[in-house]
């Protein structure tokens, strides 16, 4: 009897030996396209940051602004992102939000867009390394830096409500473009995203 | 027949069960890094934390000791990514494990995954947020303060308060981060949040919350307000708020010792009726006090006594004393579990039920987890200066408030600006935990060895204070000593 028991135990921890040992070999990489949403915590990500770049600088360059620049310059007006806060409840990488609306901004056509503070530095400390170590012709000279017309600044805030296991996440990003001649605003852009979490009770 | 063995074998096994219930292979670990850090040696502190690193159920507890660890040594980056590992760790914790809650009932108290506490979860926010206003991240530190308030509302939806305490000084904290932000509604707010908090802890209010309970509700116009705290705190002058002042803050938070360590405390006895054995395991919290009884903030002619802001210790002692009912009911549940389960086995199979019982006795061990490498406690110093660049001194203070250690260091500070520096003391200050900046000048007191003698893990050292030579504490961690009386102590090399 105690061997049959014994028999029997033995199966069982190989068994269960057998299934850590597969559960080990689980790690599976999906790769997806960038539209499919990945929300995994319900905080700020890659599709938030994407989306709203490309609906705020939709909406920026749809308004009159540009025209009103051009009917009284001749040329397309000339932007700086500045800085962007992040005033929200979360670790934002603001450099990915930065970026993106970068991108949108460049492919838009509609603007001509000069790289911030500190890409600047690193862009003119080239061109100095280039006095002397480059041929004359290929060499890029100091002073012809185009200078901006307007910053767009902005911020990212979150309001949090918290019920039991639920959560209500809004995220309200407010960009602004002010004008560098005068101060004034020339465009002021709000997007809000509303997220619900509802975290679970149980896990594994 | 096996129990007839066993009555035979009683005192042997008993012995046997004694010493391998001895064997928690988690709280050794902890105690090596304890004992690391106490030496000053946080490198080494790493080295034995990694044990812990492939263990599931330790993952908070092994990514908060390395953010500390890394901390302490002035790696603030590798610090900051270790506290959000364990941020994303403790979030996918949160909802209840069936199996874990049944093993802890059933089988051991340790059985589950360690879950902080909510006085240690809020401390990993207060760290996050000095780790980023150290690196001069002001609105990543604010980030930090929304995640305090935001963790509060999620346990006290109505009043945002910590059921047993250890909310106060993250709410100071954050009125600190929403100050220097110019955030000042905000500011006022947690600080009078915190004020209520150390109201109900039933602690003394640190004067320069004090002071900025007033300076704010001044600001606001609330006169009523700001009256009645002038009467409380008895403050009859105050610096008023400016927008535009020209002077800077120096805030300085000194961590201050190791937090208590969990003891099992508990005992192995055979069943009085019947040949079985019973184990009462519980957790026991052993304090580890610090010899240092104040500190001193010296800048430009000006100084400040450091006040307590965080009893780290105090708020570990009244989350396990309400632990404790409950864990001793689990204790009652896994021995009657136990006893039955070796009966009913008893009566078809004497040796495996044998087996039952003593494997039984030896896993169930009480759960001496914690953050162990959290000071004892925290003391925060505010110090108005001028802009540009400031030499300051902290002087710790001992017994009869004598200097037993200064550190200093060199700040460049803005106008309006607020700084916060921060610096850990375990008998000596840990070298890097201050920042580059800053270096540590040992005093030592040959004319009072005496004194050297109350400081707990330095024997090594108490034989030099005894040859009167001047004591050299840092020669443990390998500091360089430079004379008798006072060693300019670098940052390590």
């Amino acid at each position: 009897m105690i061997l049959s028991a014994s028999h029997s135990i033995g199966r069982l921890l190989l068994l269960v030996l057998l299934t850590f040992a597969l559960a080990g070999c689980a790690t599976q990489v999906d790769r997806v396209d960038r539209d499919v949403p990945g929300d995994l915590s319900g905080r700020w990500n890659d599709t938030d940051s994407r989306l709203v770049s490309e609906e705020m600088i939709d909406d920026m360059i749809s308004r009159g602004w540009i025209q009103r620049h051009q009917g009284r310059t001749g040329s397309n007006p000339t932007v700086i992102v500045g800085d962007v806060r992040n005033l929200s409840h979360e670790h934002i990488n603001v450099n990915t939000f930065v970026r993106d609306i970068e991108r949108e901004l460049l492919n838009s056509g509609e603007v001509t867009f000069v790289a911030s503070g500190v890409e600047r530095d690193a862009i003119r400390s080239e061109r100095e390394d280039q006095r002397g170590n480059v041929r004359e012709e290929t060499r890029s000279l100091a002073g012809r830096e185009i200078g901006a017309d307007y910053v767009l600044t902005g911020t990212i805030n979150t309001i949090m409500d918290t019920e039991g296991r639920t959560e209500v996440a809004y995220y309200q990003v407010d960009l602004a473009l002010t004008s560098l001649a005068d101060n004034t605003r020339v465009w002021v852009g709000q997007k809000e995203i509303r997220k619900i979490i509802r975290r679970g009770m149980f896990r594994s | 027949m096996s129990w007839r063995l066993l009555r035979a074998w009683r005192p042997g096994l008993l012995v046997m069960v004694a010493l391998l219930t001895g064997c928690a292979s988690q709280g050794a670990l902890l105690d090596r890094v304890d004992d690391d850090v106490q030496r000053g040696q946080t490198e080494r502190a790493l080295e034995s934390l990694e044990g812990l690193s492939g263990s599931r159920r330790n993952q908070s507890l092994y990514w908060l000791n390395r953010g500390m660890l890394l901390r302490t040594q002035g790696d603030l980056d590798g610090s900051i990514a270790a506290f959000e590992r364990a941020k994303d760790v403790i979030g996918e914790l949160q909802p209840l494990s069936v199996s874990e809650t049944v093993a802890a009932w059933a089988v051991a108290e340790d059985s589950g995954a360690y879950v902080p506490p909510t006085h240690e979860h809020l401390l990993l926010h207060v760290y996050q947020a000095l780790n980023f206003l150290q690196r001069g991240d002001l609105d990543a530190a604010r980030v930090e303060a929304l995640q305090i308030d935001l963790g509060l509302r999620r346990i006290d939806p109505v009043d945002g308060r910590a059921p047993r305490g250890g909310d106060a000084f993250p709410r100071y904290l954050s009125g600190i981060i929403f100050e220097a932000a110019g955030d000042w509604s905000d500011a006022l707010i947690a600080y009078r949040k915190a004020l209520q908090a150390y109201d109900r802890q039933e602690t003394a209010i640190p004067r320069d919350l004090q002071t900025s309970l007033v300076r704010f509700t001044d600001y606001q116009d609330l006169v009523d307000e700001r009256d009645g705290y002038l009467q409380r705190f008895g403050i009859e002058a105050w610096e008023p708020l400016d927008r535009d002042r020209r002077e800077a803050t120096l805030v300085v938070v000194l961590h201050d010792g190791q937090a208590p360590r969990l003891r099992e405390e508990g005992l192995v006895l055979p069943h009085p009726s019947e040949n079985r054995l019973l184990r009462v395991s519980l957790p026991a919290l052993q304090r580890r006090p610090s010899p240092l009884t104040g500190a001193r903030l010296r800048a430009v002619g000006r100084e400040v006594e450091a006040d307590l802001a965080d009893d780290v210790a105090g708020s570990a002692d009244r989350w396990l004393a309400s632990l404790l009912p409950g864990i001793t009911a689990r204790v009652v549940s896994r021995n009657v579990a136990r006893d039955v389960a070796t009966r009913r086995l008893e009566q078809e199979n004497e040796l495996l039920a044998l087996v039952l019982n003593v494997a039984g006795t030896i896993v169930d061990n009480a759960d001496v987890r914690s953050w162990r490498s959290l000071p004892d406690r925290l003391l925060v110093s505010r110090l108005t200066v001028p802009a540009g660049s400031i030499d300051w001194q902290l002087e710790v203070l001992g017994r009869g408030s004598g200097v037993i250690d200064v550190l200093d260091g060199t700040v460049d500070l803005r106008p309006g600006e607020t700084r916060v520096l921060g610096a850990h003391w375990i008998n000596r200050f840990i070298p890097g935990s201050a920042g580059s900046q800053a270096r540590s000048v040992r005093q030592t007191f040959p004319q009072d060895p005496l004194e050297i003698h109350q400081m707990p893990g330095v024997g090594a050292e108490i034989g030099l204070a005894d040859a009167g030579a001047g004591t050299d504490l840092n020669a443990a961690a390998g500091w360089r000593r430079l004379d008798l009386n006072a060693e300019i102590v670098p940052e390590a090399e």
